[in-house]
This record gives C-alpha cells, structure tokens and sequence, in this order.
C-alpha cells in the first residue's frame, strides 16, 4: 500500500461518521445508508490516488457520497429522493461546516443515553437497534404511531439538552 | 437555534412527513446555510444514536414481565404465554381492522395460527435448504483490505444444508467446500459450534452461534420456525392460495414497508395437519447479500434430547472451548 493510499484510510477513518450522517440524511434507512455507505468507502480507497491532498479530505468524501447516493437511486429505489440536487449540495456543505464546529459534543451521548429511563431506552432500542420505524415500534409496544414519533421528539430533545449542558460545563472557564 | 422546526426534522428522519411537509422542510434548509446546519448537526446526533446502540457499547435495556411491555418478552420456552396472545392478537385485529384488508386475509392470519400450533404439536423436523438465487454478489468491504480480515476462514456454504429443529432446539449441518462438516446447534439453554478442526466452541447464550445464519439478524431465524412464523403477524401482509395438491395450501407473506426481514416467504403446508412441507424467502437478509432460499422438509421425526447436545456431534477426545 502506498503512502498515499495509507494517508487516505486515515483520513477516511475519521470522516466516516459525518459521511455516514449525510448519507442518512438523505436516504434515511439504515440499512440502505449501511449499503451505500460502504460503496462509498469502496470507492474512496479505490480513488485514493486521485486524491489532491491540498483540499479537503471531507468534501471530497462526501462528493463521492452524493454520487453513489444518485446511483444508488437509479438502480434501487423508484420513489425520488426527497432533496433535489442543489439542495443535497448546500447539505453537503453544511455538514462539513458542522463537523469543524459542532460535531464535539456529541461526545457526550454515551453518559447522556446512560440517564435516559427504562421506556425511553426500550423506544431506542427498537428504533436504533432494531431500525423500526414508529409504525413498527407502534406494533410492538401497542401504543400509536404518533405517540412513538412524540416519544422519540422528546428522547431526542431531552439528549440534545444534555449534551449540551454537558458540553458547556465542559468548556474552558474564562 | 430554531426550535419550532425540530419536530419537522424528526419526523423526517422517522418517516412521519407528509410530502407536503417534506417540501416544506426542504424549502426550510435551502432557506439559509444555518438552517441546514441546524438540520445537519440533528441528523449526526441521530447517526451517533444508531451507531452507539447498535455496536451495543450501552447495556440494553431487558424488558421484565412486570413492565408495561409484555409484547418483548422473550418467547422461547413460552408456548402457552404465545398461543393466548396470537388468539388475543387476531381478535384486537379483527375488531381493528388494522393492517388486514379482507376476509381473505383473515384467514390467512388464521391459518397462521394453525401452522403456529401446528409446529408446537410436531415431535421435529428435518429440513435441506437450497440456495436458489443471491440477489447481487458478495460486497467488497471497506476492511477486506486489511490482512486480519483476509485471514479470516470463509463461511460453510448454506446450500446443501440440513437443519434439525425441535421446539426451540436445533442442529445445523453445513459442508464446507473441502468436504467436511461444520455443524451449529443449540439445545435451547446453550449454543455451541463443531468446526472441522479445533476446539469445540460452546457458548451459555442460545443464540451465541445463529450470527452467520441468515434471518437472524431480521428475527426471522430459520432453525426455530415457530418463532420465524410469529415475526409475521405484525411485519407482513398474509394472504392465501391454492397449494399443488387438493389437501395443500399456500401462505403468502409480504413485507410490510418499515419493517426488516425477507422480502417474501412462501409456505406450502399441509392444511389438515399443518405439516410445513417447504418454505421459500426471497430477499433473505445475509450480511451484505440478499439469497432468495427455500427449506424442503426431509423428514419428521422425534429427537432424543442428547442429539441437540454438542458431544453427540464430536469425538470425545475434542477440546472443549467455553465462551
């Protein structure tokens, strides 16, 4: 493996999570993200060599992502993707910026899922182990569609609040 | 930080929109740069969820039967507790209407019912499973480049397989390509693999070796049929069909969209005993690879309850390597 193939996978390394995010923004499906997603790190090794180290490792991942996001539609799926393309190119840049400034906290999730209750683990682990979505979650919990997206709102909100609190406690004192 | 907008954000990630709502979502993000970071930053925490839980880095949470949860409970070993929640299921459904959309497939879900307790009353069961067809062909992962996972065996072959199953328990036999046996298996309280060469691998989980069987990872394990058959209740649109004889039918399921497992499983019985003769799955989940595989039924049979137990499968001079 060459120097530059080797400097790739490291870099690869760390920007998979946020290629991995994007790619769930768009598809939304884990399990159709988890295909493409590694497409996407198939095709970044293989273009290793095409790699121009002066720009950004990031942006360049994720314009190999967008491409196996369209791809990928062609081929499997019928239905459009819900973001036109100019829109999935402002994302993109949105999530590079994000990764540079607001990614750090997210650190934290693993203390913060620690706090959350009984019922709001279980909900988790139905939608994040299990990759139900609230009709199915619905389902197996006898409870409705509507009150497990709630329940998730508010799962996910009470983990954004810590976070952040956590992350403010965190920070330097001046 | 917007947090009127939040709900919207989550419902997309959750698939509750409206298009007319994921228009007007989309017409937000491409409103302002901050508003599609604000987008952004709840979609990574939503990723960094999935990936947390799903590496089981946190303990899951064990649903207890004195919770208000009494649909998770683990069914293996619960035959009774199942067969008077699929009668209680098929009322509330009934009196609903949810999900089913006629009387044709009410009595699909019936007949469901009937194989459900129909694989309770037999003593066994052998089946050999065929792979017909794998969708697309075995992926390239990232880390296949890396020595360590090169260096990796490569999994025993399904096709040819034969599995014995028995009321939770089983015996998968596998052949591997040079000719030998791999065989899996669980007596219902352990689980344990018999490779060719090395240790005897033994495990206190009952599921601990079903990782390489495919369903498993959908809830839809093809070595404990009954519980295979549950998971179709809720995932799956039923509906029924003439079978190739006059005394057979055919049960058809279809994936219900949100859910996860095969695409399809059709299942030819027979209707007076509920006898399994054979099932086929397309779309089988397996790693990377979707296969397209249907189990024939060799024989039934009763089991003495040593055959589920490792040493039956092993010389006895065979190291024992508990897990």
């Amino acid at each position: 493996m060459n120097t530059q193939t080797e400097q790739v996978m490291r870099q690869w390394t760390l920007a998979q999570p946020v290629v991995s995010s994007f790619l769930t923004a768009l598809v939304r499906d884990f399990s159709t993200r988890d295909d493409i997603l590694q497409d996407v790190a198939v095709a970044v090794l293989e273009s290793a060599s095409r790699y121009d180290p002066s720009r950004p490792f990031i942006g360049w991942a994720l314009g190999i992502a967008r491409n196996k996001v369209r791809r990928y539609y062609r081929q499997h799926l019928r239905e459009p993707l819900v973001f036109d393309d100019e829109l999935t190119g402002q994302l993109a840049v949105a999530f590079e910026r994000v990764t540079k400034h607001r990614s750090q906290p997210l650190d934290h999730l693993r203390d913060c899922l620690r706090r959350l209750d009984g019922r709001g683990r279980m909900i988790c682990g139905l939608r994040y182990t299990e990759g139900l979505k609230p009709a199915a979650i619905a389902m197996r919990l006898g409870m409705r569609p509507n009150s497990v997206a709630k329940a998730l709102q508010r799962i996910r909100e009470r983990l954004r609040d810590c976070i952040e609190a956590k992350a403010a406690l965190s920070e330097p004192q001046p | 930080m917007n947090a009127s907008i939040q709900p919207n954000i989550d419902g997309y990630l959750d698939g509750m929109l409206s298009p007319a709502e994921e228009q007007q979502l989309a017409d937000w993000l491409a409103a302002a740069p901050e508003n599609a970071e604000q987008f952004a930053a709840a979609v990574m925490l939503h990723d960094r969820l999935r990936m947390l839980l799903i590496t089981a880095e946190l303990p899951q949470p064990v649903p207890s039967a004195a919770t208000d949860w009494p649909g998770l409970q683990p069914r293996v070993g619960r035959w009774a507790t199942a067969m008077v929640a699929a009668t209680a299921a098929v009322i509330l459904l009934f009196a609903s209407g949810v999900g089913f959309e006629g009387r044709s497939v009410s009595a699909a879900v019936l007949q469901l019912d009937h194989l459900i307790a129909a694989q309770a009353r037999l003593p066994g069961s052998r089946y050999l499973i065929t792979v017909e067809s794998r969708s697309r062909p075995p992926r390239q992962h990232f880390f296949d480049q890396t020595p360590d996972w090169k260096s990796r065996p490569p999994k025993p072959p399904l096709n040819g397989a034969i599995v014995h199953a028995s009321h939770g328990r089983f015996v998968l036999v596998r052949t591997t390509t040079a000719g030998e046996q791999f065989i899996t298996g669980s007596d219902g309280q352990s689980s344990w693999a018999v490779a060719p060469e090395g240790p005897v691998r033994v495990s206190s989980r009952p599921d601990h070796f079903n990782h390489d069987l495919p369903g498993h990872e959908h809830d839809m394990p093809l070595t404990t049929l009954a519980e295979g058959l549950e998971q179709l209740r809720a995932a799956y649109v039923l509906r029924l069909e003439d079978g190739p004889t006059p005394t057979h039918r055919q049960l058809i399921a279809e994936k219900r969209r949100g859910f996860r497992g095969p695409q399809r499983i059709a299942i030819d019985y027979e209707e007076a005993t509920g006898q399994i003769d054979s099932l086929r799955f397309n779309e089988m989940p397996y790693g990377p690879e979707r296969l397209d595989l249907r189990m024939d039924l060799v024989s039934t049979s009763s089991y003495d309850d040593s055959f589920f137990s490792h040493s039956s499968h092993h010389s006895p001079e065979r190291t024992i390597y508990e897990e």
